[in-house]
């Protein structure tokens, strides 16, 4: 098998994103250098039977910017309004119209943990007519997105779990590679709802806490919602259509199994070690080439343990020479957005030589002994990054990003 | 509208091994309009959890393997990729938990998609590439085509690429979904086995659905190369277009009866190996206005 197999890089020429803390980019990266936490009391569906009643809910769905005719046409769930909006701001970054005149060259890879889960919960209380039972499945909110873009190219979905949003990246990059489009909008989405908050309270891993990730006393995970959405170009395309200065590049991508556990990750990492290496790999770079990492960080004592010993052992010395930080005690965990806001965070760190902190950070952990950044936003050059994600099935996912 | 189609090519990979797990007397539907595959027994107590789709992509892989003569090492290991593909196998046990009935504790984990596959992997223990993608037959020929990639590039030694489909715990959603699909409904999973193959092209373009898609898929994609085999899964709607395309062809396809989503293409695999039909293979899906052809040197 080859070890290598460097890959030209993909200009990301435009981004957006929906989060608690805020809607666009420049929202959402204030909040994250100011130490801002979007977690709050749930409001939008019942837990008063839960254990834990909070996350990273947004409390105002964003106006998604819709034409008139638009308006008429739009009837999009949670999930796809925030892909929409999200998609809206990509677009306008990559200075981009929409519909693209030549829509059969656009594709739409959007990656998720729980699909149309709110016209599920609807369909199943016998509620909603075909619309509804079509919004259910788990590619409803891309299909809505692409219809909402006038994109005439493949549309997929990725389901990989909490990874998903890594994962939609690689495959927007193959699509690219193979010459099946000329530019994706890809990258993930998921709504908090009481589905999931649930079935995370039913098995213990929220915590009643705060998020603390590489905490010694951290006790687990709150969810979150949102979306995060890069165009990704051809660079060609992107020189032939007079493309702006891009957010970065996406170098390279790897998505792997471990076959260990349905929910829990394999204890010693193998899977994910794996696809860190492919990842850096598809780059063509030496872990001494990584200069910032952004960590799944969960905040759980299993995820950071194993998350922590991989990176020591790809990255070797360097492992504890690079900022390594999480933004999950910002956000929650935003399930399949979680990994595309976290590429997206990377990008910024690089534009604006800041990197955001890890929130609740107060004792450290003996076997979490990286440099995670705590509590405070520290100036850093980042030329390249590495962004890491797990999911549940034994799912994982590794980004590498490089500034323009 | 003109079709500006983007032919996809990579390497044809080698068809090691397919496995189909279906009703008996697959094809004789019963008067619902449903045929409910029964879920194999396993031992283990893993598998007295696992929901019924996680049971049934076990047995397919099984049932590949079996039928290369292969022992359940051959596909162990980071050298091994898994490609999953479903449009709707989780909406059983997403009801289940949705309507807080009898779901214990461990149930929630098996309302992921990831589920199936992460059941495969631990019961083979493979540990390589991964993508789950959700969608009908469509999403299946994606799988292939993204299977012939990794394979070319390295990315992995061999692929199983998984399909299941099971109905049964929520026809009623279905049946008031028919808009959809064609009716009815056959259940069942599917393991396809792949290696690196020696000679040829996997030919592959999906377009949003018409009339004229569809000839235009298929124009672009055959590119003047006669099917050895034509397997279909393409439902009737579409399919009168294609039957059109392929009727002034001089070809006829493989139907069969029912809407088998995900597992569809596997199915017309199955059909084409055990007909011992010679290359190349065409197979088409469609699912939610998309349509898709396959062309396998």
């Amino acid at each position: 098998m080859s070890g290598s197999r460097r890959l030209e890089p993909l200009p990301i020429t435009g981004a957006g994103v929906v989060t608690p803390l805020g809607h666009g980019l420049a929202a959402f990266w204030h909040a994250l250098l100011a130490g801002v936490s979007g977690i709050s009391a749930i409001e939008r569906f019942p837990v008063h039977d839960l254990r834990v009643g909070r996350g990273g809910e947004i409390k105002t769905v964003p106006p998604v910017g819709l034409s008139e005719a638009d308006n008429g046409r739009f009837r999009g769930d949670r999930a796809t309004r925030f892909l929409v909006a999200a998609a809206a701001e990509a677009l306008r970054g990559a200075g981009l119209p929409r519909p693209w005149p030549e829509a059969d060259r656009v594709a739409v890879v959007v990656g998720t943990a729980l699909g149309g889960i709110d016209d599920a919960a609807a369909a199943v209380a016998g509620r909603g007519g075909l619309r509804t039972l079509a919004g259910a499945l788990y590619d409803g909110p891309a299909r809505r997105l692409a219809r909402w873009l006038g994109a005439r190219g493949p549309v997929l979905t990725v389901a990989s779990a909490c990874a998903s949003g890594a994962t939609s990246l690689g495959v927007a990059a193959e699509l690219l590679r193979a010459g099946r489009a000329d530019l994706v909008v890809a990258g993930g989405v998921d709504v908090l709802c009481r589905f999931v908050q649930r079935g995370f309270d039913v098995l213990r891993s929220l915590t009643r806490d705060e998020v603390r990730p590489f905490d010694r006393c951290r006790s687990g995970l709150l969810l979150g919602e949102g979306a995060g959405l890069v165009v990704l170009e051809r660079p060609a395309f992107a020189v032939a259509r007079g493309a702006g200065r891009p957010l970065g590049y996406l170098r390279g991508h790897g998505s792997t199994v471990d076959g260990v556990h349905v929910t829990a990750p394999d204890p010693e990492g193998r899977g994910l070690e794996r696809a860190v290496r492919l990842a850096l790999a598809e780059a063509g770079l030496g872990p001494d080439a990584v200069d910032l990492v952004s960590a799944h960080g969960t905040g759980t004592v299993a995820n950071d343990r194993v998350e922590v010993a991989v990176l020591k052992r790809v990255l070797g010395r360097r492992a504890y020479q690079v900022p390594v930080n999480s933004i999950k005690a910002h956000l929650g965990h935003t399930m399949g957005a979680a990994a595309t806001l976290e590429a997206i965070m990377c990008l910024l760190a690089a534009r604006h030589g800041v990197v955001p902190p890890t929130l609740n950070y107060r004792e450290p952990d003996p076997e979490c002994d990286l440099d995670c950044v705590p509590n405070q936003p520290r100036a850093h050059q980042t030329r390249m990054s590495l962004s890491t994600s797990l999911g549940f099935g034994g799912c994982n996912a590794a980004l590498v990003l490089e500034a323009p | 509208m003109s079709v500006a189609l983007a032919v996809a090519e990579a390497p044809a990979p080698d068809l090691r091994a397919v496995g189909v797990v279906s009703a008996p007397g697959d094809g004789s539907l019963d008067g619902a309009g449903l045929t409910v595959v029964p879920t194999p027994c396993r031992d283990g107590e893993r598998f007295r959890r696992a929901t019924r789709e996680c049971v049934l992509a076990v047995a397919a892989v099984d049932a590949a393997l079996t039928r290369a003569g292969l022992g359940p090492s051959w596909v162990a290991g980071e050298e091994t990729g898994l490609v999953y593909a479903t449009a709707a196998a989780y909406a059983g046990a997403n009801r289940a938990f949705l309507e807080d009935g009898q779901t214990g504790t461990l149930h929630f984990p098996y309302t992921s998609p990831t589920a199936v596959p992460g059941e495969v992997t631990i019961e083979y223990g493979i540990r390589g590439a991964y993508l789950s993608l959700m969608g009908g037959a469509t999403a299946t020929l994606e799988g292939l085509w993204q299977a012939a990639r990794w394979l070319d590039d390295g990315r992995a030694a061999r692929v199983v690429l998984v399909a299941v489909e099971v109905f049964h715990e929520v026809h009623d959603l279905w049946t008031r979904a028919r808009g959809l699909y064609e009716p009815p409904l056959v259940e069942g999973a599917a393991c396809a086995v792949l290696e690196p193959g020696r000679e040829g092209c996997l030919r592959w373009a999906s377009a949003p659905a018409s009339a004229g898609a569809v000839a235009a898929t298929l124009d672009r994609v055959t590119a003047g190369r006669r099917p050895g085999f034509v397997g279909s899964s393409a439902g009737a709607r579409l399919g009168r277009a294609e039957a059109r395309w392929l009727a002034a062809a001089g070809l006829g396809a493989d139907r069969r009866p029912g809407e088998r989503l995900a597992c569809g293409p596997l199915a017309a695999l199955e059909a084409a190996l055990t007909a011992g039909a010679p290359r190349p293979w065409l197979l088409t899906g469609a699912w939610r206005g998309d349509y898709g052809a396959l062309l396998w040197e």
